[in-house]
């Protein structure tokens, strides 16, 4: 096949260093969420995968497309129908984000030997508040999408959330990090500064805490972005459905603000 | 299939993960993120490959959920300088042809990478992008249509 486009330097390191730092084995996790009602779930399995076999599935492979396919919040008979389960969701948050698109995310699901089970589709809906957005995801709690890493946060009205942050601190790719820089970042010390950002005290606070991990990422050097990006979750189980509020962003979210949007969901 | 064996097959897999993600992306910046988040998420999910034959199909469609993934948050418009961000054309690069494909809307120009460029078959394009081999019949065709006009005085490969 004659040449279309040539990989970068850049894209290829990209490639060799994510294979370089695989972990050995796929990571192993705590079941530590709530159970879920196994009729709720099994009443939704049977629409598409077969009575009994919820307890097959090990893992999901799910994906949905570019385009929004709701531009209103769907109500819960819509839900009802198109889901066979009325997601709990809201159009418009307290804090200001407001609801800027739904998704339909279709999961296949497959058992321990990769053996395919079944199909269900679940409700993904993006939020915006001015520049920022974020993402509330769900999906069946089953296979691995039943436990939850982590320790408990918070629990509201009998259900835990659990709460992950990572503060990615983007740097050139030319640049040498010694093991001074990883001690810094990770206590949260910023007498240096990698580009022209300096992070704030709240931010050196969260990693010095623990509350959120701080990891360097190296990029092009001609990036077009800012040197920090914040990266947090905050996820629950909920009759058999796991729910997840992700945010991405370079201005940071604390961690209140997140809990306090899923007990707005859970209502 | 070991680490060594996995790593090997992604990096066979090279150029066509490139080819995917630039045409998805445009950014390179975003072709890296989302090709170190196909390799991680494949790697942990490589139970679920049923057939290991078809593990570079199977790695292109993960790669492209991620590129779907970045592509509904970033809702803003790249720069123009950033993307056309290509390496300097070599004598035997077609990079007439990926300017001309670049023009086309996304849906087409997926679906031209593919089946043209990377060489999957009809029914493994619609796989890939989960839609009906006649919906990808009708892009194609819309897309030589327009390529054809964009292209009347270049070689086509």
């Amino acid at each position: 096949m004659k040449t279309y486009l040539k990989p970068t330097e850049n894209f290829h390191n990209a490639v060799e260093t994510t294979l370089d730092r695989l972990p050995e084995a796929a990571p192993v996790r705590r079941h530590i969420g709530r159970r879920f009602a196994a009729l709720g779930v099994a009443a939704a399995l049977t629409l598409a995968i077969g009575v009994g076999a919820s307890s097959l599935i090990k893992y999901q492979n799910s994906w949905s497309s570019a385009e929004p396919d709701f531009t209103e919040l769907p109500s819960q008979q819509e839900m009802e129908e198109r889901f066979g389960y009325p997601y709990k969701a809201v159009e418009k948050f307290s804090n200001g984000f407001e609801f800027a698109g739904g998704f339909v995310t279709h999961n296949e699901t497959y058992g321990e030997g990769g053996d395919h089970i079944g199909n269900y589709d679940s409700l993904s809906c993006e939020y915006e508040r001015g520049d920022q957005y974020l993402t509330l995801m769900t999906s069946l709690a089953v296979g691995e999408n039943a436990t939850i890493e982590g320790d408990v946060a918070e629990t509201y009205n009998g259900l835990d959330f659990f709460y992950k942050a990572s503060t990615f601190f983007l740097v050139p790719d030319d640049k040498v990090i010694t093991e001074d820089d990883e001690r810094a970042l990770v206590n949260g010390e910023y007498s240096f500064s990698f580009g022209e950002y300096e992070p704030t005290e709240e931010e050196a606070m969260e990693i010095r805490s623990g509350e959120s991990r701080a990891v360097f990422s190296l990029i092009n050097s001609d990036n077009q972005f800012p040197a920090i990006r914040h990266q947090k979750s905050v996820q629950w189980i909920d009759d058999g459905r796991l729910y997840r509020i992700l945010y991405v962003g370079a201005k940071n979210m604390d961690k209140a603000e997140l809990l306090g949007m899923a007990k707005e969901i859970i209502g | 299939m070991d680490k060594d064996e996995f790593a090997q097959q992604v990096r066979a897999a090279e150029g066509t993960l490139y080819n995917v993600a630039k045409t998805m992306l445009a950014s390179e910046s975003d072709c890296e993120d989302a090709v170190s988040d196909a390799i991680l998420s494949a790697w942990l999910r490589l139970g679920s490959l049923r057939e290991p034959q078809y593990f570079k199909t199977w790695l292109v469609r993960i790669l492209i959920n991620e590129c779907n993934k970045r592509l509904r948050r970033k809702k803003i418009t790249v720069p123009y300088e950033e993307y056309m961000d290509t390496p300097a054309p070599e004598p035997e690069d077609y990079s007439d042809l990926y300017r001309a494909v670049a023009e086309l809307k996304p849906k087409l120009r997926i679906a031209v990478l593919l089946f043209y460029i990377e060489g999957y078959s009809l029914d493994e394009t619609a796989r890939l992008l989960k839609i009906p081999q006649g919906t990808v019949k009708s892009r194609l065709n819309a897309a030589r249509k327009i390529l054809k006009e964009r292209l009347r005085d270049e070689d086509l490969p």
